[in-house]
């Protein structure tokens, strides 16, 4: 009936009395790069183990194409893992490290040959094969993990950080190469990261985990554009989204009246629900923050103190007069003009503003993307 | 920097002192503070006496004695590597055929002729002094003299009702009988292998009238027949419950006969042994078991009683001793004089010195079994005067092996006999010298 | 001035004379001494220089042989049996139960003990005919084994003698799986091979240098084992236990014969040296080092 490759229907885990996966439901469709992210210790690793079936879930259940496989053997899930230290075997060849498994399987030599000979055009590694991992790069390790994986032909792949262990620029060609096969294989895969460029740029759907639950599915642009709460405000988008503490004025159907420390906010907003007076907190990204032109009206007045320059693109970081919460952060131009300690007016661009209420959930949407899917699911 | 330099170089030469100060060889001790040092073999009860023998000769001479004993085992090899060492006591308690080893042509150790004005030489029999002495220089004193005799459980033989053998025939039925009477378990009479093979050399010499070695001719004194007769002794000990099988007694490992439980406990009833030693083998016995000596088993029309008669234990003084006076007037003291008899009592024997015996004598010092011992050695006929190449360890571990293989089935009676008499031979060929 | 070269080596000055004074020196004497018939009581300078004839002596000598042929049979019966037990406990041990520690423990304990003089005195009673285990064994129904009476046997007690403390290779070897990253069995998981498949493809092969290590060192000791010959069966019944190391003493010390156990020692030190030879030869075939696997992505 379903086409759900992968359905966890409200799986916990407990280790040693503490609660570590608290009741976690979802689904990944077939051909899906589904991405689990979050900070460190919220589980997502976890949860890949209890698909893979290196963990058993205290209670709840997991299907696999269709099948329970809740308390399956990891081998007769359908699985195949690509691990964060790529767990090669330093005593076999590549060869024979991408074989292993149909070895064990017992196919006969020539199928064997034939399957891993493809894996490996498939990955480049042909002039590899004969290699031991430890005069492998670890670019070339990570793809033998790969193509063992692949030449099992599973019906779900599953990634446990396989690029943490990479240098930046080595990480940057690893995903582009992740994507391709992806599109290649049309192969579902559920995919474990922290960093969340990797989860916004390889991922079909991603689900934001904190301390053992779901705080967030959807694809990377809805979660971009109306994150469901200040977590997944805070986690998607780097850098990290300004937040600042304010109280509603009034409420209409179309906008929200804004109390800020330094001004007076309309921010539009529809299907808002928030009384007045309420306190809520105002976010707006660094790159929807602008230095306001000497005629033109501003927002926030502050000072600079500091400026990341990257070539590419400025970061400033400005406090606001009168006030001591954060210094707010703002993205320029690279050849932005700007100085130290330098006096700014700073615009907001109200359309692309966010609005969460005082325990975290978001207030309404901005009518930009009010009309756009939505497969936010709110827990 | 040069604080730190500084620092370091006194450390280390402070370290080096300290090292080399505890390497030093220990002074010679000042003449005002004399030390010697004595060693000596035996069981607790014979360390006891010695030391305060020791602490007596002290008192009285104002010379220190450093005294160093262990058991018997390893004795020899100690010794040894002492003497080829240099580091050899100034008194050493040694055994009559260590000299053949240490001392064959006179020079191992001190010449006790030249300290006759400390040692009473007076007190000892010629027959004794010509057993301490090689190539014409006195090496050793006896301080006993010893044979090996028949002390069998007076307790396991009455709990039999069986009175003690008096011949060879009657020790042979003594056999089933303690086997029908108190088990599997129990045996009239006991040995190592060692123990055995002095058992049989006596059966051979009583037959032979003769030295059952020959050192001139570095073979043995007997013929094929005999040798027949020793491994068939063997034999029929062992088949006819006399004395415990090679594999019953090896069943209790590498121990000493007086430490075997079955000898503690009583199974094992009785010990072919010196009687100068065997205090320790009555020690070890559990309870109140008593030891007593057998009549002297004799084979009809015997020619001698084949007894090794011999020092049990002597007294020699190191040939390089610092303090050869000093020495002498410890032996002097330990084998004559009467607070030294007095403190050493019978613990290595009945002594051989006239002085001791008559003391110990008049004082009733001497134990009724020790009194018997004596006795019976007196009225003993003892003529033959054995080899001590006899006790050499290639001869001993020679008969050891073919009684043993014997034991084990993998010789029969007459292939063992044979083995003895050819093997022993060449053996003796090798090693006499 | 003082250099640090001069305060250096000043420092290392008594390990250099200790090991010249009880290593090197007694090492190049023992082999002088073999080439001559010294004896141990005589004085050094009595002895006479005989070139090899202790050599060829002992070509022709039975007991040499057997003692050689028991020594062998000793080595090839407790070294692998010994490995293999240890390493067996080792992954037994590996396991993360609760109170793992503590079996850990106690199975280390009886190599502490060791195989010394005490501990070889107590062996002797426990594999006495009246001893320990085959009183252990009456209560069960067995009736008792002459176990140190026998020449079949008496070997038996010396080989389990050592066997009991495979604790020291134990540790060594739970060091060794410890080491074996877990990712590799969860990848063989996933992979569906079996426990034992696993152990066989991938705990044995990547435990292959910690088995080297052990190897070379169980089998030199076992070669030098002189205790429990010595003190349990004096090398009997028959000579069935008579260890190389156990006539190299007596030769020396009960029959004086220096320069002859100067020789077996050296025949025992050259066997030792040739089985140490072949294994470190051997290595590249069957033993697997792994290079350090720290990368971030380049070499």
């Amino acid at each position: 009936m379903s086409v759900d490759s992968v359905r966890l229907t409200d799986v916990r885990k407990t280790f040693n009395g503490h609660e570590v996966i608290k009741g976690v439901s979802l689904e990944v469709k077939k051909g899906e790069l589904v991405v689990f992210v979050g900070p460190s210790g919220c589980g997502k690793s976890t949860l890949l183990r209890l698909i893979a079936g290196l963990e058993t879930p205290t209670s709840g259940q997991i299907d696999i194409a269709g099948r329970d496989v809740t308390y399956a053997h990891p081998s007769k899930r359908g699985v195949a893992m690509v691990f964060q230290s790529y767990a090669l075997y330093p005593h076999m060849t590549v060869f024979d490290n991408i074989a292993f498994a149909l070895k064990i399987q017992g196919l006969p030599k020539a199928e064997i040959e034939h399957k891993v000979n493809a894996a490996a055009e498939t990955l480049q590694l042909t002039h590899l094969l004969k290699r031991r991992p430890k005069a492998l790069s670890g670019g070339q390790r990570q793809r033998v993990a790969i193509g063992r994986a692949i030449v099992r032909e599973p019906d779900v792949f599953l990634f446990d950080e396989p690029l943490s262990n990479l240098d930046a620029a080595l990480r940057g060609q690893m995903r582009v190469e992740i994507a391709r096969l992806h599109t290649k294989l049309n192969a579902t895969s559920v995919y474990v990261t922290h960093d969340q460029v990797e989860a916004m740029t390889l991922a079909d759907k991603i689900v934001v985990l904190n301390a053992g639950r779901i705080e967030q599915v959807g694809s990377p642009l809805d979660l971009y554009r109306k994150p469901a709460n200040l977590f997944v405000a805070g986690f998607i988008g780097s850098p990290r989204m300004n937040t600042i503490k304010a109280r509603v004025r009034e409420v209409s159907p179309d906008a929200v009246g804004l109390d800020l420390p330094q001004t007076l906010l309309s921010v539009p907003r529809v299907g808002a629900q928030v009384a007045a007076g309420a306190n809520v907190t105002f976010g707006v990204r660094p790159e929807n923050l602008q230095l306001a032109a000497a005629d033109e009206e501003a927002h926030l007045s502050g000072y600079v103190i500091l400026i990341e320059r990257l070539g590419g693109e400025t970061f400033a970081y400005v406090t606001l007069k009168d006030s001591e919460g954060e210094p707010l952060i703002m993205k320029l131009d690279g050849e932005a003009a700007l100085y130290n300690h330098q006096e700014v007016r700073l615009k907001i661009d109200l359309n692309r503003a966010h609005l969460f209420a005082e325990d975290g959930q978001a207030i309404g949407v901005s009518p930009d993307f009010s009309d756009k899917t939505d497969e936010s699911v709110h827990v | 920097m040069d604080a730190y330099r500084l620092h370091r170089r006194f450390v280390l030469l402070g370290a080096s002192a300290a090292a080399l100060t505890a390497c030093s060889k220990p002074r010679p001790a000042p003449s005002t503070g004399r030390e010697l040092r004595m060693s000596w073999w035996g069981g607790s009860s014979a360390h006891k006496a010695t030391l305060e023998a020791l602490r007596l000769f002290e008192e009285k001479h104002g010379i220190r004695v450093r005294g160093e004993y262990t058991g018997f085992a390893g004795h020899l090899e100690r010794l040894t590597t002492q003497i080829a060492g240099g580091t050899a006591p100034d008194v050493m308690q040694i055994n009559w055929y260590w000299q053949t080893l240490f001392s064959r042509d006179g020079t191992g150790f001190y010449d006790l002729t030249k300290l006759t004005d400390k040692l009473d030489l007076s007190q000892f029999d010629a027959r004794t002094l010509g057993m301490g002495t090689n190539k014409g220089v006195l090496n050793a004193i006896a301080v006993s003299n010893a044979a090996r005799l028949f002390y069998l459980n007076q307790t396991t033989y009455q709990k039999a009702g069986l009175s003690l053998p008096t011949t060879w025939e009657e020790l042979f039925a003594r056999g089933p009988q303690f086997r029908e009477k108190l088990g599997n378990g129990y045996y009239p009479l006991d040995g190592l292998f060692l123990e055995f093979i002095a058992l049989a050399r006596n059966y051979v010499v009583q037959g032979t009238g003769q030295p059952l070695i020959n050192a001139e001719t570095k073979s043995l004194n007997c013929t094929r027949a005999d040798m027949y007769d020793f491994a068939g002794l063997y034999a029929r000990m062992t088949r006819e419950h006399v004395w415990p099988s090679a594999q019953v007694r090896a069943s209790y490992g590498n121990v000493a006969q007086q430490e075997m439980r079955p000898w503690i406990n009583g199974q094992f009833a009785g010990t072919f042994q010196w009687n100068s030693s065997i205090d320790k083998y009555s020690d070890t016995l559990a309870g109140k078991q008593t030891l007593a000596l057998a009549p002297y088993l004799l084979r009809p029309g015997a020619k001698d009683a084949g007894m090794m008669y011999r020092p049990a234990m002597m007294f020699a003084v190191n040939a390089k001793t610092a303090y050869p006076d000093e020495a002498a007037l410890l032996i002097e003291f330990l084998l004559n004089d009467p607070d030294g008899i007095r403190a050493m009592g019978l613990k290595r024997g009945v002594p051989v010195s006239k002085a001791a015996r008559t003391l110990l004598d008049k004082e009733g010092l001497i134990t009724p079994i020790q009194r018997q011992s004596e006795a019976q050695l007196a009225t003993a006929q003892i003529n033959v005067v054995e080899s001590p190449w006899f006790e050499h360890p290639r001869v001993r571990d020679g008969f050891q092996d073919i009684l043993e293989a014997l034991g084990y089935g993998r010789l029969s009676e007459r292939e063992a006999g044979d083995r003895l008499y050819d093997d022993i031979n060449a053996i003796l060929h090798r090693v006499v010298r | 001035m003082y250099s640090n070269k001069w305060i250096g080596s000043l420092y290392i000055t008594p390990f250099v004379i200790g090991f010249l004074l009880f290593t090197a020196f007694p090492f190049i004497a023992s082999f002088v001494l073999s080439l001559t018939d010294a004896r141990l009581q005589d004085q050094l300078g009595a002895a006479n220089f005989v070139g090899l004839s202790n050599y060829t002596e002992m070509a022709a000598d039975s007991t040499f042989r057997q003692s050689l042929g028991v020594t062998f049979a000793y080595v090839f019966i407790t070294v692998p049996l010994k490995l293999a037990f240890a390493l067996f406990i080792a992954v037994v041990l590996n396991f993360k139960l609760k109170g793992i520690g503590l079996f850990r423990t106690a199975f280390y304990l009886p190599s502490i003990l060791g195989g010394s003089v005490a501990i070889a005195v107590v062996w002797r009673f426990v594999f006495a005919g009246d001893g320990l285990l085959n009183q252990a064994l009456a209560g069960i129904g067995i009736g008792g084994v002459n176990w140190l009476g026998e020449p079949t046997t008496a070997m038996f007690s010396i080989v389990l003698l050592r066997l009991w403390q495979f604790g020291s290779a134990m540790v060594v070897f739970l060091a060794g799986l410890k080491a074996i990253p877990e990712d590799l069995y969860e990848a063989a998981d996933l992979d569906g091979a079996s426990r034992l498949k696993q152990f066989f493809m991938i705990t044995l092969p990547l435990l292959t240098p910690v088995l080297f290590f052990n190897f070379i060192m169980q089998i030199v000791q076992a070669f030098q084992e002189f205790n429990g010959p010595y003190i349990i069966t004096a090398g009997g019944p028959l000579k069935s236990s008579y260890l190389l190391p156990l006539m190299i003493y007596e030769e020396a010390f009960k029959y004086f014969n220096l320069g002859y156990s100067s020789a077996l020692s050296w025949v025992l030190f050259i066997i030792i040296a040739v089985f140490t030879a072949v294994a470190f030869w051997s290595q590249k075939h069957w033993v697997f080092y792994a290079q350090d696997r720290d990368d971030k992505g380049g070499h």
